[in-house]
């Protein structure tokens, strides 16, 4: 009798308790496709990602998702350079104590099978990507035609620049390589400052291959043929490289330290006010008008357009971006997934935008094509949206490949040797055919 | 002893062997088994089949990885020569208890007690040739190196990749010497020089060869962490420029975490963990013994 | 050859610390001089002065005619021999011997040829190819003094050279340092905090305390005459008994008043303290000089005193009794054909002529700086009473 009676109490408890906790969300209808009833409460989500002011901002937010589908959300912050090895590691342990990996699009390829294929999800929840997403980025999530990540952070190139050094040297921003050559020099020869600071270093992320596809590309040639081997040792790709080392070994137009700058020693040198031009992902704008990482005159005088191109010539940038996509290890999968859209709706984006309270979050980006538009957005950013917008329609990433990694540390190594007095040719071609050989063992 | 203290024995010292055994041995044979089998992440998440010594004999063709052997085996040289000799070289100026000497002793632990990528990075950051104060000073004292970047030149990298080494061990290596000077008979040292022989022959003579036995203990040590150096070539060089300072372990990394190839990058592993066990077998067989005798 | 001087010679630490206060000592060429003294008292430094390997803080150091304060060890024509004999470990005793030598670019043959006249003198010619730990300790002890010979030193200075050899060894390496002194005949200073072994070598012995020099004299000078009661409880074992006492008169003769027994004072001593009649005194006696009473010896007190026997501890021919008399308690070394038990109770008579005493100036005296404050009453005792000393 005492038993029922006790039980009877606790069911009691339990419903009024549910309830009440049901009654505020229950009346509303959920936005972003998010799935009414909160079916998947309780859960507990562990979200693997580099520790970005990006990351840091959703963080902070995180709760708005919570409470509206019950499901928790942790955020495991890692640098960025040890990012790749954690996910590898939680992946080939396979115990799904991580639900959602954000990666780098370029290592999405030879990350296939650690990742759940989205197709089915985004057509399930009528999701169309290319509604929301530039080309490039949708591409930087896909392998083979399956999704497998939806970037929340994404980077265009654009060319930043000091715009007293160019008045004091009287030139316009250049548009094509020849104009910013010109430009290097008067700039040189009036301002005691270098040019433009190139990133021509040897690094862990193949980053002095940003702008040499640039000039591979917008020069005509590619890195592989429709066949997967390799062609940027032709004549016209060995052009384009030796153009590209050209600004330092030449014309000389580059910082003497370009030799072995990586990408953010090059940013660097300009917030130090010692070059005048960098050619960066957009995001170092921030850094450059950041009054703790940047020099004063730098910080009031910096500004930003389009990455120049080869005369004549079309143009051609590289996009970078940060794919979300859930492990397939996960035992959550479907909680995970509504998490992603919530991470990915436009409106969170725009928030943290916004919200300049924090002057560490300077850093922060917009990917959805609706906000790269936003006039309130580019009303802050003074029209940088726009312009990336711009840049990112004539973009592409590097080549979708699981072998990627192991391509571009071959390029990479032949590009700072040439930078360091190689020959263009000797090189290229060594690197050529060590692509081919790596591409032969992959079975191309 | 008798059998119920002996079952508590090892009843108590099951967890820890349990620890040891998990975290030691069954990675060191998981990963000898992967180094006969092709596995690589980007097809699965699972080991492939068995290959044999296919992944060794591809290590034998493959000059990235001769490359990696040699850059090594220079930067092994350079980093334990110049340690040992500048740690021995302020272990005797300091080997004197003063107290201007203590409170030198006791700043010598900082360069080592740095994270060894935050070296590279400090480093990288005084090199640069825009704004690194090393650079500036070395640009002073040596005008006809003003316009060498550093971190460009292939054996300058090398080089400066040792000095990050040097820099954090000399200094440890330093503290280790002041120690074994301080156990040493000051009576020989005081024979000595009634013996008529000079500082520098006190030294070669005397003291030198009385600390031999921890020289080559602290040589095989050191050899042993330079050969497995790894965190300044990511923060300091990235292993360039081209592939100047890709050292043997950080060709490894590469292989397995970078472009996947599990399988090769055990076999790899394993060619370097043999070559350093057949190392310091000799050593201690030979030079070791020899210092006995 | 020569001799060593040193004037005014001082040593102080960085921390302040004085370990020796103006201390002057000449030691005549040819002597073989014994540094003693109780740990502490700065006879290792005094020597390491000598050598050049401790600096001096002021005063002047002489080996032969010259100053050589700033003389470098290896320059002083010295050769040391160390208490851990300092072998180098890592080489052979051929070159541990040969290294003075080759240091000092002694043509090979030459070094040959010393080497080889050093270890026969020494007796280990077929050690030479052997390292120093497959030694024996008093084989290391060789080494060491083969070392130091093979370069025919100005100076030869010993610090506590047989303290790591065990009591057999010991004393028959006294003997032989004793001849090998003989046959060299050069200067040697040597250091030991052993008596025994002070009194057994040196031809000179300089007692030290606290980093000044206490006496200086040949062995049995300290042992009849001490300068002060350091030097007296340090010389001799078992070491002297020190008794309070007064000097009490009576019809004219004194007598030393110890509240437990009176004993006249022979008339050469009482001569001395006839003044100071009543004041208070150290009175010193020798176990050596206290007898059972059985008959009466001419030097010997005419009074008995009764005393109560405590501890016997025989050693053969004789025993070294440890006895009360009223609250004082002291040593005695007495035949040991006298069938003596402990708790009884025995008759004993003291030498009178060979005892001492000394001023107290309360225990300020006991640490004394120098000899001057501690005022000698020297025993009257001559040297050639020593054959007397216990034949009965």
């Amino acid at each position: 009798m005492k038993r029922l009676a006790l039980n009877l109490l606790i069911g009691f408890v339990v419903v009024m308790i549910s309830l009440s906790l049901m009654a505020p969300v229950s009346s509303a209808k959920l936005p972003y496709g998010l799935k009414e009833g909160m079916p998947y409460k309780g859960t507990k989500l562990t979200f693997l990602v580099h520790n970005a002011a990006q990351s840091q901002a959703q963080a902070k937010r995180v709760n708005q998702f919570t409470k509206m589908t019950g499901i928790e959300v942790e955020f495991l912050m890692v640098p960025y350079p040890s990012l790749r090895e954690k996910i590898t590691a939680d992946a080939v342990a396979g115990t799904g104590t991580i639900d959602l990996y954000c990666f780098l699009d370029g290592w999405g390829p030879s990350m296939t099978g650690f990742l759940v294929p989205l197709n089915d999800y985004l057509k399930r929840d009528g999701v169309d990507l290319s509604a929301k997403l530039p080309p490039a980025y949708i591409k930087g999530g896909t392998y083979d035609g399956t999704t497998y990540g939806i970037p929340t952070r994404g980077h265009p190139q654009l060319l930043l620049y000091r715009k007293d050094l160019f008045k004091k040297a009287g030139v316009e921003v250049p548009k094509t390589w020849k104009e910013l050559i010109a430009a290097g020099k008067a700039i040189k020869s009036k301002t005691d400052r270098d040019g433009i600071a190139m990133y021509y270093g040897k690094g862990n992320a193949a980053q002095n291959l940003f702008l040499w596809y640039s000039f591979l590309k917008s020069g005509g040639e590619d890195i592989f043929n429709d066949k997967m081997m390799p062609t940027f040792n032709s004549s016209a790709g060995i052009q384009a490289t030796q153009y590209y080392v050209d600004l330092l070994l030449k014309y000389q137009v580059a910082s003497p330290g370009s030799k072995f700058f990586k990408e953010y020693e090059a940013s660097q040198a300009v917030a130090q006010d010692k070059a005048a031009m960098v050619i960066v992902w957009w995001w170092h704008y921030g850094v450059l008008t950041n009054p703790d990482k940047a020099q004063e005159v730098v910080t009031t005088n910096v500004g930003f357009a389009p990455v120049p191109a080869w005369e004549g010539k079309g143009k051609a940038t590289l996009a970078l971006s940060m794919p979300v996509g859930i492990s397939k290890a996960s035992k959550k999968k479907e909680a995970a997934w509504e998490f992603m859209k919530w991470l990915t709706n436009p409106d969170l984006e725009k928030e943290n935008f916004l919200d300049k309270s924090d002057p560490k979050t300077r850093t922060i980006v917009v990917v959805q094509k609706k906000n790269l538009i936003d006039p309130e957005i580019n009303k802050v950013s003074g029209g940088m949206h726009k312009a990336a917008a711009a840049s990112l329609a004539v973009s592409d990433t590097f080549p979708m490949l699981p072998e990627w990694p192991e391509v571009a540390s071959s390029i990479e190594v032949a590009i700072s040797n040439i930078a360091g007095g190689a020959d263009t040719k000797t090189e290229m071609d060594k690197a050529a055919k060590e692509v081919k050989a790596i591409m032969k063992r992959s079975g191309y | 002893m008798n059998s119920r203290e002996k079952y508590v024995k090892w009843v108590m010292l099951a967890p820890a062997l349990l620890i040891l055994i998990g975290t030691t041995l069954y990675p060191f044979l998981y990963s000898f088994i992967t180094s006969f089998r092709f596995w690589r992440l980007t097809r699965s998440a699972e080991p492939g089949a068995f290959v044999g010594l296919a992944n060794y004999v591809r290590a034998f063709g493959d000059a990235g990885f001769w490359n990696s052997v040699w850059v090594t085996v220079l930067f092994t040289i350079i980093s334990v020569t110049l340690s040992m000799a500048i740690g021995l070289a302020i272990a005797l100026i300091l080997e004197r208890a003063t107290k201007l000497n203590t409170f030198m002793k006791s700043l010598l632990i900082f360069p080592f007690a740095m994270a060894p990528a935050l070296k590279g990075f400090s480093w990288r950051f005084m090199l640069n040739p825009d704004y690194g104060i090393l650079d500036a000073m070395i640009d002073f004292v040596f005008p006809f190196w003003s316009d060498v970047v550093w971190l460009g030149e292939p054996y300058w990298a090398v080089f400066w990749l040792a000095m990050t080494e040097i820099w954090g061990w000399a200094p440890y290596i330093a503290l280790v010497f002041i120690g074994a000077l301080g156990a040493l008979p000051q009576e020989t040292v005081n024979a000595a020089k009634v013996d008529g022989a000079n500082t520098f022959q006190v030294f070669w003579h005397v003291t030198l060869p009385q600390l031999m036995p921890i020289v080559i203990m602290v040589g095989l040590l050191k050899t042993i962490f330079s050969v497995k150096m790894f965190d300044q070539v990511v923060t300091l060089t990235g292993g360039g420029p081209g592939r100047a300072t890709e050292t043997l372990n950080f060709y490894v990394y590469n292989q397995g975490f970078k472009f996947y190839d599990m399988g090769y990058a055990s076999s790899l592993a394993y060619i370097l963990v043999t070559t350093m066990f057949i190392f310091a077998f000799i050593y201690v067989r030979f030079l070791m013994k020899g210092e006995q005798n | 050859m020569a001799g060593i001087k040193m004037v005014d010679v001082k040593k102080q630490y960085p921390n302040g610390f004085v370990a020796i206060e103006n201390m002057n000592l000449e030691i005549p060429d040819k002597e073989f001089v014994v540094l003693v003294g109780p740990s502490g008292c700065a006879k290792s430094t005094a020597l390491k002065m000598i050598a050049g390997l401790e600096e001096i803080s002021s005063g002047e150091m002489y080996i032969g005619d010259r100053l050589v304060n700033k003389v470098p060890p290896k320059d002083r024509e010295i050769a040391m021999v160390f208490q851990s004999y300092a072998l180098y470990p890592h080489m052979t005793i051929y070159d541990n011997i040969a290294f003075g030598l080759k240091m000092r670019k002694t043509p090979k043959e030459e070094i040959d040829k010393l080497v080889k006249e050093a270890s026969e003198i020494l007796g280990m010619s077929d050690l030479l190819d052997r390292k120093p730990r497959q030694l024996s300790g008093g084989q290391r002890q060789r080494v060491a003094l083969g070392r130091a010979i093979v370069r025919h030193p100005q100076v030869f200075l010993f610090d506590e050279p047989l303290s790591n050899l065990d009591a057999k060894l010991r004393v028959k390496m006294r003997t032989e340092l004793k001849k090998l002194h003989e046959r060299l005949h050069t200067t040697v200073v040597y250091v030991t905090h052993d008596q025994v072994e002070a009194m057994t070598m040196g031809s000179t012995i300089v007692v030290l305390k606290l980093g000044a020099i206490q006496q200086v004299g040949s062995p049995l000078s300290l042992y009849s005459f001490p300068s002060n009661r350091f030097v007296a409880g340090f010389i001799g074992s078992p070491s002297m008994n020190f008794l309070d006492c007064t000097i009490a008169e009576e019809n004219g003769n004194l007598f030393v008043d110890t509240g437990a027994f009176r004993l006249m004072l022979p008339e050469d001593k009482a001569a001395k303290v006839r003044d100071h009649g009543g004041k208070e005194f150290i009175f010193g006696i020798r176990p050596e000089d206290i007898r059972k009473r059985r008959e009466k010896k001419e030097s010997y007190s005419e009074e008995h005193i009764n005393a109560k026997i405590n501890v016997i501890e025989p050693l053969g021919k004789e025993m070294y009794v440890n006895l009360s008399a009223g609250n004082l308690e002291f040593m005695a070394i007495i035949n040991a054909r006298f069938p003596l038990k402990p708790h009884e109770e025995v008759e004993l008579t003291l030498n009178m002529d060979r005892m001492h005493l000394f001023e107290k100036e309360g225990e300020k005296e006991a640490v004394a700086h120098t000899a001057k404050n501690a005022t000698t009453l020297e025993g009257a005792r001559l040297m050639a009473d020593l054959d007397e000393s216990d034949d009965d």
